[in-house]
């Protein structure tokens, strides 16, 4: 049977990188499409284990070209991840561990008190809940209409990506 | 609270009401445009699901009624009641179940099978297919239902209340509003003032106490001022942008045909997840928006064309026939259609039918044989699957020295006039023409195609090469059926195959009729990778242990084979855009007053823009995909071993590599009018656009 076994091994892959995927993107709509893709490839391949002749190899095809798709978004979400933009997928969890910590916390006070406009009433609304949670409710393209905030996440993530624990403690 | 009319979008709306909260009792909120928007082109569209339901029912009587005629109905069923309406006095506002009433009434249907609850539903839901909330405002409702506001809905329509109800329930907006007041129920309109007036009276309200707001100024804004009450006017750029080239696309339509593709390709049709894919992938994006309707449009003509011509079985030839059908199992399982052809993917190409067609060796096969841009002895026997190392020998006696020489002229070659004569060449190649006819029979017969009467073989093009050799194999046959292709386009590249008795259609472009509708002939590759299937090229068929026929393929360690792959990826992003573009196609095909047909040429107009003047991003993506029979600059050239005395590696390219979209490597360059000064050199070369 042409491919089946390959196929069956290569769906099995991709069900794990999913689950990292929709951990790491929980809305990205391309995460969304990976899970269709994913629930369609499986669904074919119960259809080609059970058919003959020429509907089996249609049905392999079928599982081939899903399967060609997620492997094409896995390397989409990998290349946004490296050079794309940060939109509010960044907020995740390694940011707002960061965030529960109090010196972190303060220096981002500190920045956010230069801020001004939608930010400034946005986070004043949720001053009573940990700032944790405030930051995990800001959505970025609706509040960062002048790109100030894309700088500072871009500028946490590469602290984050160059080994520091967090920003607070070069100062 | 002034009287001011402020212009506000979403975010501006939220910050009012947040300043105004506490002085106001009740938000009223415009519905069509303001709370929910349609993937229309126009809102009379949302009329159409309707009108071809009736249009059904009348064919029964007068098959002549046309779509337009039974829209003018519903029109003038319309005015007469707003007419009547305003001759008591009253705002010219009727209600959806009058309007059918009078519509089915003047249509004087003989026996009507639908009723006009049914109409009615089949209307809402057509338009809660296309439906969707503004982006932004559904929050902003959630947010205030938080508060201690009303918030109720306030519409000039011919729905009723219960209607728009659901209609905003389909969008999202569940159990967000109080109340409701519609015009068609309360015969008083926004525009005249009178509605607001009720509302004010109904609620109990002072008139600062309550704040409209709507997109319409004449309705929303001057309506609600003429009862004293405050009304902002909703505005967003990009709707606003959405709807004044959909009204410039409405006057050009109306002149020309042309702009009907246009009204509804540049509407942006895609479903909110398939459009937010298109943002994060640009070669989903550049495929969802020109391939994606390309491909559908011949689809669909080729369903409604194999009907036309009663034609029984449709086979999707391999490769290319993996995108093709899918797309043709897609329309239909969503259109409804009496008696379709039964359609298979079939592993038929030039390597699994040729052979079959090798009664002789005359010039036809010869030009078969030797048309590639490698005209060898060995490309051709291996093109025609016959056995290469059985053969050699006999071409060596028959004064070959090299299976790999080129052979410019074929006709005229000595040694291949004598290699053909050979009875031990006949011979064999008699045998495999047996063994080969033998099992491609049986493989058709699998597909039913002896049961067919006639029989089409459906691809991207170009020469009807598996069709014309499926004629030549099984045509003398009594039990074989009728022929027929359907292409993309029909290039009709050799000269001695393929005579009229053939019945090719090229649908975009026919070389055979000098018709042609663009120049995507020009660069077909990037059409064949598109849809190509996700297996390697058919060489022919084998006996598995089953015992079943199925399909042999290339060795997968193959140089070719190996490039496929790696375009794999790319090439199911093209694939799934196309796929998600057709069954967006398919949501606003109810609501479509042309045929396929009439939006071919706008469709076709957008292709020829991406192959003649690509922007950067395009050619870079574009080109890619670097197909192991040459694609772009990405040609992929693997010079054959030759060692020995005589055969000297050359450093200066083969001849064919070439460059098959120059236009592509000209806006690689990035020199603004570049490519223009290119076309124009190119037309005035060829003396043709």
């Amino acid at each position: 049977m042409w491919q089946y076994e390959q196929l069956e091994s290569r769906l099995a892959g991709l069900c794990g990188q999913k689950e990292d995927a929709q951990s790491r993107y929980p809305h990205h709509p391309l995460v969304n499409e990976l899970q269709q893709r994913i629930t369609s490839a499986s669904s074919s391949l119960s259809s080609a284990a059970s058919a003959d002749g020429n509907a089996h190899f249609s049905h392999c095809m079928m599982v081939a070209f899903n399967l060609n798709r997620c492997e094409a978004i896995m390397d989409q979400l990998d290349a946004e991840q490296g050079t794309g933009p940060v939109t509010e997928v960044c907020l995740d969890r390694r940011i707002l561990a960061l965030a529960r910590d109090k010196v972190f916390v303060r220096w981002l006070a500190a920045q956010l008190s230069s801020l001004r406009g939608g930010l400034l009433r946005y986070t004043c609304r949720y001053r009573s809940p940990p700032l944790s949670e405030a930051l995990a409710l800001i959505s970025v393209q609706r509040l960062d209409r002048n790109g100030w905030l894309l700088r500072l996440l871009r500028k946490l993530k590469s602290r984050i990506k160059g080994g520091n624990t967090h920003p607070a403690r070069d100062q | 609270m002034s009287r001011h009319k402020p212009q506000s979008n979403v975010e501006d709306i939220r910050s009012r009401l947040l300043a105004a909260e506490n002085s106001l009792k009740v938000v009223s909120f415009d519905v069509f445009d303001t709370l929910i928007q349609r993937s229309l082109p126009h809102p009379d569209y949302s009329k159409t699901p309707a009108a071809k339901a009736l249009l059904a029912e009348c064919h029964h009587s007068n098959p002549d009624m046309t779509l337009h005629a039974v829209l003018h109905q519903r029109n003038l069923a319309e005015s007469t009641l707003r007419s009547q309406a305003a001759e008591q006095g009253l705002d010219p506002e009727c209600h959806i179940r009058d309007v059918f009433g009078h519509w089915v009434s003047a249509l004087e249907l003989q026996s009507a099978n639908i009723s006009i609850e049914e109409l009615m539903e089949l209307e809402l839901a057509s338009d809660q297919a296309v439906s969707f909330a503004t982006p932004g405002m559904r929050e902003l409702i959630e947010e205030l239902s938080g508060f201690r506001l009303k918030l109720v809905f306030t519409s000039d329509m011919y729905y009723s209340k219960a209607m728009i109800y659901r209609l905003l329930e389909g969008c999202g907006y569940v159990g967000c509003f109080a109340e409701g007041y519609v015009s068609s129920e309360i015969k008083k309109a926004k525009y005249s003032g009178e509605l607001f007036g009720h509302i004010l009276l109904t609620e109990h309200l002072a008139s600062d106490e309550l704040v409209h707001i709507g997109d319409n100024i004449a309705a929303d804004v001057h309506g609600a001022q003429k009862c004293g009450l405050t009304a902002w006017q909703f505005r967003d750029t990009q709707i606003e942008s959405n709807h004044t080239t959909q009204s410039f696309l409405r006057r050009l339509r109306n002149k020309n045909p042309f702009w009907e593709g246009a009204s509804w390709h540049g509407l942006n049709v895609g479903s909110t997840a398939h459009l937010q894919r298109a943002a994060h992938d640009p070669l989903y994006r550049i495929s969802f928006q020109y391939l994606g309707p390309l491909f559908t449009n011949f689809v669909h003509r080729v369903i409604r064309l194999s009907i036309e011509q009663e034609t029984q079985l449709l086979l999707f030839c391999a490769r290319e026939g993996f995108l093709l059908q899918s797309l043709y199992s897609l329309i239909l399982s969503r259109v409804s259609v009496t008696n379709p052809p039964a359609a298979h993917y079939a592993f038929l190409n030039r390597k699994s039918v040729y052979t079959a067609s090798l009664h002789s060796i005359g010039p036809r096969e010869l030009e078969m044989g030797f048309h590639t841009t490698n005209p060898t002895l060995r490309n051709m026997l291996v093109r025609f699957s016959l056995p290469v190392d059985e053969l050699a020998d006999l071409a060596i006696t028959a004064g070959f020295t090299d299976l790999d020489s080129q052979l410019t002229n074929p006709l005229e070659s000595a040694q291949l006039k004598r290699l053909l004569a050979k009875p031990q060449f006949k011979a064999i190649v008699e045998t495999h023409r047996r063994n080969s006819s033998e099992q491609l029979t049986d493989y058709l017969d699998s597909l039913g195609f002896w049961q067919a009467s006639r029989v089409a073989i459906v691809d991207v093009g170009w020469n009807g090469t598996v069709q014309e050799a499926l004629s030549v194999a099984f045509g003398a046959q009594s039990e074989c059926p009728e022929i027929y292709g359907y292409y993309m386009a029909f290039l009709k590249r050799m000269s001695s195959q393929l005579q009229p008795a053939f019945n090719c259609r090229g649908i975009y472009h026919d070389q055979s009729n000098c018709f042609s509708l663009g120049a995507f002939h020009r660069f077909v590759e990037l059409f064949e990778t598109a849809c190509r299937a996700p297996h390697p090229t058919v060489s022919g068929f084998c006996v598995n242990p089953k015992g079943e026929l199925v399909p042999e393929f290339e060795d997968i360690a193959s140089e070719g084979y190996k490039q496929e792959k790696a375009d794999e990826r790319w090439v199911a992003t093209v694939q799934a855009a196309i796929l998600d573009y057709c069954e967006d196609y398919l949501e606003t095909l109810p609501f479509r007053q042309g045929s396929p047909e009439d939006e071919s040429a706008y469709i076709l107009y957008q292709v020829d823009r991406l192959l003649r003047f690509p922007t950067r991003e395009e050619a870079d993506l574009l080109t890619r995909f670097g197909h192991s029979e040459g694609f772009g600059q990405s040609l992929v050239y693997v010079p054959a071993e030759r060692d020995g005395p005589g055969h000297e590696k050359s450093t200066r390219p083969p001849k064919h590599h070439r460059v098959l979209w120059p236009e592509a490597e000209i806006a690689k360059k990035g020199i603004a009018g570049l490519n223009h000064l290119f076309n124009a050199a190119r037309l005035l070369k060829t003396r043709r656009y």
